[in-house]
C-alpha cells in the first residue's frame, strides 16, 4: 500500500475507532498513566496492521490490537517498578473493602492480558463492553455457544490463576 | 473467596463511563501520535510524490536548489571575469525559456519504485506561465504527464499522457486529469512551501548564494565561465528533516549572452525514519536552455478533458484559512452550530447526532451503503470539516486557540478562532467568518469581551 494512501486510511481508522479503543483501554486499565501508554502502543498497532483494518474483520483487530498495546503498557509497568498502580477507576468503592477491590480489579486486568486471544477478546467483549453473545459470536465468527465456551473458559482461567496470586 | 468476586468486579467494571478527562488524554494522544507520523513519514512521502505529481518533483528539485541558496555579496565580480549580478539583471529581461531538466536518484531497496528518473521538458513565459511534459522513468514503464500552471488564469491542469505497466502499478489504473482552481492562498501556500519550478525563480536564488568561480569552460562549443556552491548549511522546508547534507552545485553561464547554458546539481543526505537511517544522493540537471524564445498563446491554451478520463484533485487536502472557514460553515450546517471542539471524533460523533436537515440528508444517502463505501463517502462529505481539523492542528496551531464553545455565527464580532502569525500580529476568524489581522493588545480586549 503506497504510504500516503496509507496515512489517509490511518486518519479514518483512527477517527471511526478512537472512541471504542478509549472504552475498551480505559477498562482494561484502570489507570491514566497505563492508559496512555495502552493508547499509545494500540495507535501504533493500528499504523502497523492496518491491512487488516479495511475488511469485516476491522472490529475484531481493533480488540485484538488493544489487548496486546494492554498488555505491553502492563509489562512496562510491571517492569518499570514492580508494582500495581494504587489509582484505580471504574468502580464503586466502600471503605472497608476500597484497597481489596482496588488491587484485585487491577490484578484482574493484568491477568487479562495473559489470558488466551479468543478468551481474552470474548470477556472484553462481555463485561467490559456488556455486548450479548449473539453480538460477540458475531465478532469473533463462532458460534453463541462457543461463544459463551469462551467467555467461561475465561473466567475459569482469571480464578484460577487469581487464586494462586490472593 | 476473591475469586469468587471476579465476575461481579468485572461487571463493575464494564458499567462505568470512560472519564471526561480520559477522552481528553485519548484525543491528544492519538493527535499527538498523527503529528508524530506525519513528521516521521513526510520523508517517505516525499518520494512518492516525486512519483505522483510534477509540483513535488519540482519541489524537491527546487529545495534542493534553493538549499544552496546562502548570503552572498553578489556586487563584485568573479575570477571568470562575469558578474552574476550582470547574469541576474539579464535573466530579467527574459520573457519566455524553454529548457530540459534531467533528476536521478540512487534507488532504494525497500521501494520498486524508487530506482526512479524524471526528465522534463519546460517552456515558461512571464506572460502566459508554464507548461511542462514530464517523464517519470521507472523500472516498470514510464509516467508520462503534461502539466500547465496558468497563474493568471488561476488554473492549474496535470494530464496523464502515459501511465507504467498496470499490473505492477495497480493503483494508477485510470488516466486522469486534474484540474485546479487556484486560490490566491494556493498560490502562497505553493511559494511557501517551494514548489517554484521557474528557471526564473530557481537562478535568482542560486545567483544569491556565496559561491567560487570556476573560470572559463566550453560547453557545446560555447565558451562558458562556471560558479559552484558546496555550502551545507541550509534551510529547506522539503527535505528539513534530512541530516548531514552535502551539496555540491555549479552553473555555467555563456559569457556572451551572460545567461545560463546547464545548472549541474549533486545533494547526498541522510533520511533518519525513527530509527533508522539512509544516505540518499540524487542529481539535478537543467539543461538546453533556449532563452528568449516566442511564444504563442495558444501553446498556454489548456486542452479539454480527453474521454474516458477521470477527473481528480491534485491538491486534495490542502488546509488553509479558506478551507478552514469552508470547515466552519458546514459545520453550522450539519451540526447547527459551531463544533464545540475541533477534533475528529468529536466532529463524526456530532455529525451522528445530529438532525438538521443537511445531517439528515447526509445520514440517508450514507444508508444501505457497504462499510468502506460508507466511510469513503463519509470522509468526502465531511471533508470541509477534515480540514478544519487539519488547519487547526497544522497551519493554525501557532498560539492557537477556538470559542466555538460560546460564539455562535450570530457573533459577528465575537473571536472564533485565533492563531498567531507573528509576534506582532494575530489572524482572527470572527463569529460571521470574516478574518482580520489583529494586535495582540486587541486580541487581548476581543478575548476578554468574550467573558462577559
Amino acid at each position: 500500500m503506497k504510504l500516503y494512501r496509507q496515512a489517509e486510511i490511518f486518519e479514518q481508522v483512527r477517527a471511526k475507532y478512537v472512541g471504542l479503543l478509549t472504552s475498551v483501554l480505559w477498562k482494561l486499565t484502570g489507570d491514566r498513566e497505563l492508559f496512555t501508554e495502552a493508547m499509545q502502543y494500540a495507535l501504533l498497532g493500528i499504523w502497523q496492521h492496518l491491512g487488516k483494518l479495511n475488511g469485516k474483520k476491522a472490529h475484531v483487530y481493533i480488540y485484538r490490537i488493544a489487548l496486546s498495546a494492554n498488555s505491553k503498557a502492563w509489562r512496562n509497568r510491571v517492569g518499570r517498578d514492580g508494582e500495581l498502580s494504587r489509582n484505580c477507576a471504574g468502580f464503586e468503592k466502600s471503605p472497608d473493602d476500597e484497597l481489596d477491590r482496588n488491587e484485585l480489579a487491577m490484578l484482574i486486568r493484568r491477568e487479562i492480558c495473559r489470558l488466551p486471544d479468543k478468551q481474552a477478546k470474548a470477556i472484553v467483549m462481555r463485561y467490559l463492553e456488556q455486548q450479548d453473545y449473539q453480538a460477540i459470536a458475531g465478532k469473533l465468527s463462532c458460534t453463541e455457544a462457543s461463544a459463551r465456551s469462551h467467555v467461561s473458559k475465561a473466567l475459569a482461567t482469571l480464578k484460577s490463576r487469581l487464586a494462586t496470586l490472593t | 473467596m476473591n475469586s469468587e468476586r471476579i465476575e461481579e468486579i468485572l461487571k463493575n467494571i464494564g458499567s462505568h463511563d470512560v472519564p471526561a478527562d480520559v477522552h481528553k488524554i485519548a484525543e491528544e494522544v492519538s493527535t499527538d501520535f498523527s503529528k508524530i507520523l506525519m513528521q516521521t513519514r513526510r520523508q517517505h512521502i516525499l518520494w512518492e510524490y516525486i512519483m505522483r505529481s510534477p509540483i513535488v518533483k519540482l519541489a524537491v528539485a527546487a529545495a534542493v536548489i534553493i538549499a544552496c541558496a546562502i548570503c552572498l555579496s553578489l556586487w563584485r565580480t568573479t575570477g571568470s571575469g562575469i558578474a552574476l549580478a550582470d547574469v541576474l539583471a539579464r535573466i530579467e529581461k527574459v520573457k519566455a525559456v524553454r529548457y530540459k531538466l534531467t533528476y536521478g536518484g540512487d534507488p532504494d531497496p525497500n521501494k520498486p519504485y524508487s530506482n526512479f528518473g524524471l526528465r522534463s521538458t519546460s517552456l515558461v513565459s512571464r506572460e502566459y506561465g508554464e507548461k511542462d511534459y514530464w517523464e517519470t522513468l521507472l523500472p516498470i514503464g514510464s509516467l508520462i504527464q503534461e502539466r500547465y500552471v496558468l497563474p493568471q488564469k488561476k488554473i492549474f491542469i496535470l494530464i496523464d499522457i502515459n501511465l507504467p505497466s498496470k499490473d505492477r502499478y495497480p493503483d494508477r489504473t485510470e488516466f486522469r486529469y486534474y484540474r485546479k482552481e487556484l486560490l490566491d492562498t494556493d498560490v502562497e501556500q505553493i511559494q511557501k512551501e517551494n514548489i517554484a519550478s521557474d528557471p526564473f525563480t530557481l537562478l535568482k536564488g542560486i545567483l544569491k548564494t556565496k559561491y567560487e568561480s570556476l573560470g572559463r569552460s566550453t560547453i557545446d562549443g560555447i565558451e562558458v565561465a562556471g560558479f559552484r556552491n558546496t555550502d551545507p548549511n541550509l534551510s529547506v522546508a522539503t527535505l528539513k528533516n534530512a541530516e548531514n547534507l552535502q551539496t555540491d552545485n555549479k552553473i555555467w553561464v555563456d559569457v556572451k549572452t551572460l545567461l545560463p547554458v546547464r545548472y549541474d546539481c549533486l545533494t547526498s543526505l541522510d533520511v533518519v525514519e525513527g530509527r533508522e537511517r539512509r544516505n540518499l544522493t540524487f542529481q539535478l540537471v537543467m539543461h538546453d536552455f533556449q532563452w528568449d524564445v516566442s511564444v504563442d498563446a495558444a501553446e498556454f491554451e489548456p486542452p479539454p478533458i480527453p474521454d474516458g478520463y477521470k477527473i481528480a484533485d491534485v491538491f486534495p487536502d490542502l488546509a488553509n484559512e479558506e478551507t478552514a472557514i469552508q470547515g466552519l460553515k458546514q459545520s453550522v450546517e450539519l451540526l447547527g452550530n459551531y463544533p464545540e471542539r475541533i477534533a475528529l471524533s468529536y466532529l463524526w460523533s456530532g455529525v451522528e447526532k445530529s438532525e438538521t436537515p443537511a445531517a439528515l440528508r447526509l445520514k440517508e444517502e450514507l444508508k444501505g451503503l457497504i462499510e468502506f463505501d460508507r466511510d469513503q463517502k463519509k470522509m468526502d462529505a465531511l471533508k470541509p470539516m477534515r480540514l478544519l481539523n487539519k488547519f487547526y492542528r497544522g497551519p493554525a496551531s501557532n498560539h492557537a486557540a477556538y470559542y466555538g464553545k460560546t460564539v455562535t455565527p450570530k457573533d459577528a464580532d465575537k473571536v472564533l478562532m485565533r492563531w498567531k502569525v507573528s509576534d506582532s500580529e494575530y489572524r482572527v476568524i470572527f463569529g460571521d467568518l470574516h478574518a482580520e489581522n489583529v494586535t495582540p493588545e486587541k486580541l487581548a480586549e476581543l478575548e476578554a469581551a468574550l467573558l462577559k
